[in-house]
């Protein structure tokens, strides 16, 4: 029973960061109706630029602030020059587009710091302490650290869309563009927004992981596909539905792992797949997406 | 004396496919234009050409000022009011946010609401699960409340039954009653378009054949074979 | 009547250099041609499926690995001779890409490109899966690939012909399913699937049927390539190879034979001349030039020479239109 409860707790934390990263996405295809096959590559670049900070002496939270502001705004220009111009075009051409960022990237940052695993301190000096909690499920800092992390955010969310004006009309601007635009609204900026704020929380869920998988330019792969499975569990317009698909993805992956002796730990990412592929075919919306979610 | 919209020699289409010839046509303060015409006859793209959404030639002023190729977020500030076909409603949003992205202000959707009061009992529900005729009101209070020089009305009968289309435009004769907001129309039904407005057009294949006060198109021979249907 | 002759005449040409090529070249020149041949059959099958009948692959290099792993553990632990392993991975990975093809039918677009991600992305993890029949992680080595007495050919000119005959085979393969009846019924279906259904196609049946030839071509290439190689590892069927296929039809031109051609050798010698410059940065190029093709080039390199050649032809012509 013991165990059974350490691996839900460890389920609870690997889907905290699928979590971060399904928001991520789903805040893109909310924006944009966009698959972004390129959020793990940025995510990781952002982390290593914050490996960089640290590793040339800055202090954790000046390397993380500089990190999330430059990811923001590496966001918020890739969707201005890259992903604007065509954003009419067949999906064929997006996708192109994000799979060459995606080669780029990766590419790119195992030039500058080559394919050598770097390690990555945790957020807080807390982070190496194990905490007991209780019925004996030992946890250490950075975990707790990550599942906090993805509540705050998602509460931060949910505020921002549900309570604010820019929110309101980010929600509006992705329900009908140009009715949006016929309001006054700058839905060119709106989208940058979005794009900003996803970078964002890709780079955060990097720094966050990275201590754990130790930091290569192969980190976010597999995390973007856990991620991807947690976005199409819960749906791809519900940042609700990206938190609890989140967590169910990491419980199954962890349960999964321990208790189906096919699995093993290689097939891991096999659950991911199979679960990715069941939802689509059973309920293509996912179990809190509400829209068609086919674009013409 | 300037007109309040004033467009000419208006040409506009979709990539090699020329859509609208030469368009002349005036809108002052406080008027109400229809423009009629048959289906494919170009009277969305007319007002997407006005609006900013179609891309066109030649010149559209408001207040004298020359607006043709600003975007149409752009116009929207300028003055420019579009309810586009279909009403363009955000059904994912409730009434009250629908409301809410045109304005801050309080004051003004309070006001709304008392002239609609069936938009402010349904003020929490879903915009897309209200009727064809609430959501047409939605559309019109949304787009009003942005404070419009002129609103531009695509169609607002479609897909509305008689007693609810005499309704959507008996309010907007009260709008202009109380706002003096210049309207340009465009309208399958003819007659419903002549009672309301001061002037019209009538729009053939992408040109302008014919224009005049509306008492005189309504009794004009062609307009009545082809649009009254008597 | 002239532009038909010029096709022919290409194609006469380059069917001669590349019948040539074994004599003249170096075997190590020799074996990357050959290369470049492979990713161009897999290419050509890819174009069939998002070309012809508009459905995204990201996972083809599932079936290139299924087709190689086939051939490998023939050769290997059955003692079949090389070239009878390739129409059996080809009828293999037919079967496959039916398989495949069947849930991908409730798929579109960005939802289809997901989920052959992800199948490609677990696909090595499964080869270690199951060791027992595929050796595991360090995968299979053979005996390289001997030339028949009778043929008087040297060993690496042996197997370049063999896949010189495969690639020619097949692109007139597709090059005649393309002009069929089930050819244009792909097209319809790419371009208006209710209306296809309407005038009576049975989209199902060609959206899966398209799923299994392309399947088909990419198992076939990985028994090509087993034999080419002489080795199989789970490491070289993964994510990475799957988009460089896609790669390879869009910069040869989606939906073209021609192009499935240059797409190949393309993403053959590609990486290997940006690798040239550094290793690391061939990437960094390769990504750029995809991004900067699909805004250039969104039809390939063949799109250009079409839009090159109507502007050239017509000079009141301007071209595409975009509104």
């Amino acid at each position: 029973m013991d165990r059974f409860l350490q691996q839900v707790a460890d389920g609870i934390v690997n889907g905290s960061i699928y979590a971060l990263v399904a928001l991520a996405l789903v805040l893109i295809h909310r924006t944009t109706g966009l698959v972004n096959f390129a959020q793990g590559e940025l995510a990781m670049l952002s982390t290593y630029v914050a490996w960089s900070l640290l590793d040339s002496g800055a202090s954790m939270p000046v390397a993380v602030a500089v990190t999330l502001a430059a990811s923001f705004a590496g966001g918020a220009l890739i969707e201005r020059v890259l992903i604007r111009p065509v954003e009419s075009s067949s999906p064929l051409a997006i996708v192109m587009i994000t799979i060459g960022l995606f080669i780029s990237v990766n590419s790119l940052a195992a030039w500058i710091w080559t394919p050598i695993g770097r390690p990555l301190r945790p957020l807080f000096g807390f982070g190496g302490d194990v905490f007991e909690l209780p019925a004996g499920v030992r946890l250490n800092g950075q975990e707790l650290t990550i599942v906090a992390i993805l509540l705050v955010v998602a509460g931060a969310l949910y505020v921002f869309f549900r309570l604010t004006r820019i929110g309101l009309l980010m929600r509006a601007a992705s329900s009908n563009p140009t009715s949006s635009r016929l309001a006054g609204v700058n839905v060119g900026r709106l989208l940058m927004l979005g794009w900003g704020l996803a970078a964002t929380m890709g780079a955060l869920a990097g720094i966050l992981v990275a201590p754990k998988l130790t930091l290569s330019p192969s980190l976010m792969l597999i995390v973007l596909i856990y991620g991807f499975a947690a976005a199409t569990l819960g749906g791809f317009d519900s940042p609700l539905g990206a938190v609890v698909g989140g967590i169910a993805v990491g419980l199954a992956e962890s349960l999964a792992a321990t208790y189906v002796a096919f699995v093993g730990s290689d097939l891991k990412l096999a659950v991911a797949f199979a679960l990715i592929l069941v939802v689509l075919l059973v309920r293509p919306a996912g179990l809190f997406g509400s829209r068609t979610v086919h674009r013409a | 004396m300037s007109a309040l919209l004033a467009v000419r020699d208006l040409h506009a289409g979709y990539g090699p496919i020329r859509v609208l010839h030469e368009i002349d046509l005036e809108v002052g303060t406080g008027e109400i234009v229809a423009v009629l015409g048959a289906n494919g006859a170009g009277k969305t793209t007319l007002l997407r050409a006005i609006s900013g959404l179609g891309r066109a030639s030649g010149s559209v002023r408001i207040d004298g000022r020359e607006v043709l190729g600003r975007p149409a977020e752009r116009l929207a500030r300028l003055g420019i009011g579009h309810v586009p076909e279909g009403r363009g409603t955000f059904i994912d949003l409730t009434v009250e946010e629908n409301l809410r992205v045109a304005t801050r202000s309080r004051v003004d959707i309070e006001r709304w609401y008392d002239q609609f009061p069936v938009l402010a009992q349904r003020r929490r529900q879903l915009a897309g699960t209200l009727s064809g005729g609430e959501q047409q009101m939605l559309a019109i209070a949304r787009t009003l409340l942005s404070k419009p020089r002129v609103l531009l009305l695509d169609e607002p009968s479609t897909g509305l039954a008689p007693t609810i289309t005499r309704e959507v435009f008996r309010i907007l004769a009260e709008v202009r009653a109380l706002e003096s907001t210049a309207m340009l129309i465009v309208e399958q039904n003819a007659s419903l378009a002549l009672d309301l407005a001061d002037r019209a057009y009538v729009l053939e294949t992408g040109r302008i054949v014919l224009g005049g006060p509306s008492n005189q198109l309504r009794y004009d021979d062609a307009v009545r074979g082809a649009y009254l249907g008597y | 009547m002239r532009r038909l002759d010029g096709a022919l005449v290409a194609a006469v040409v380059v069917g001669a250099l590349l019948l040539a090529a074994p004599f003249y070249y170096a075997p190590y020149r020799v074996e990357q041609i050959a290369s470049a041949l492979v990713l161009a059959i897999i290419v050509l099958g890819l174009g069939i499926l998002t070309g012809f009948s508009g459905q995204i692959s990201l996972g083809h290099s599932a079936f290139v690995g299924i087709g190689a792993y086939i051939a490998a553990i023939l050769v290997e632990d059955h003692g079949w001779p090389y070239v009878a392993t390739i129409p059996v991975a080809g009828a293999v990975c037919l079967g496959a890409g039916i398989v495949v093809g069947l849930p991908a039918l409730r798929l579109r677009g960005l939802h289809l490109a997901l989920v052959t991600l992800a199948f490609a992305a677990v696909f090595p993890a499964m080869l270690r899966r199951f060791n027992g029949l595929t050796h595991g992680n360090r995968g299979i080595r053979l005996d390289d690939a001997v030339a028949p007495g009778w043929t008087g050919l040297a060993d690496d000119q042996w197997v370049y012909m063999v896949v010189l005959v495969t690639a020619a085979a097949l692109f007139l393969f597709a090059r005649n399913v393309i002009r069929s009846r089930v050819g244009r019924s792909m097209i319809a279906v790419r371009d208006d699937e209710i209306a296809a259904q309407a005038a009576g196609i049975n989209v199902a049946r060609v959206r899966t049927l398209a799923f299994g030839l392309s399947a088909l071509f990419a198992g076939v290439a990985g028994a090509l390539e087993t034999l080419l190689v002489g080795a199989v590892a789970p490491s070289s069927f993964g994510v990475l190879p799957s988009i460089g296929y896609v790669v390879g039809l869009v910069i040869g031109g989606v939906g073209s034979l021609v192009g499935a051609l240059i797409g190949g050798f393309a993403i053959h010698f590609l990486p290997r001349w940006a690798a040239d410059i550094n290793v690391q940065l061939s990437g960094v190029v390769y990504g750029g030039l995809l991004i900067a093709l699909t805004y250039i080039a969104p039809d390939g390199i063949v799109g250009l020479g079409r839009r090159a050649r109507r502007l050239l032809s017509s000079p009141t012509n301007q071209g595409d239109n975009k509104s």
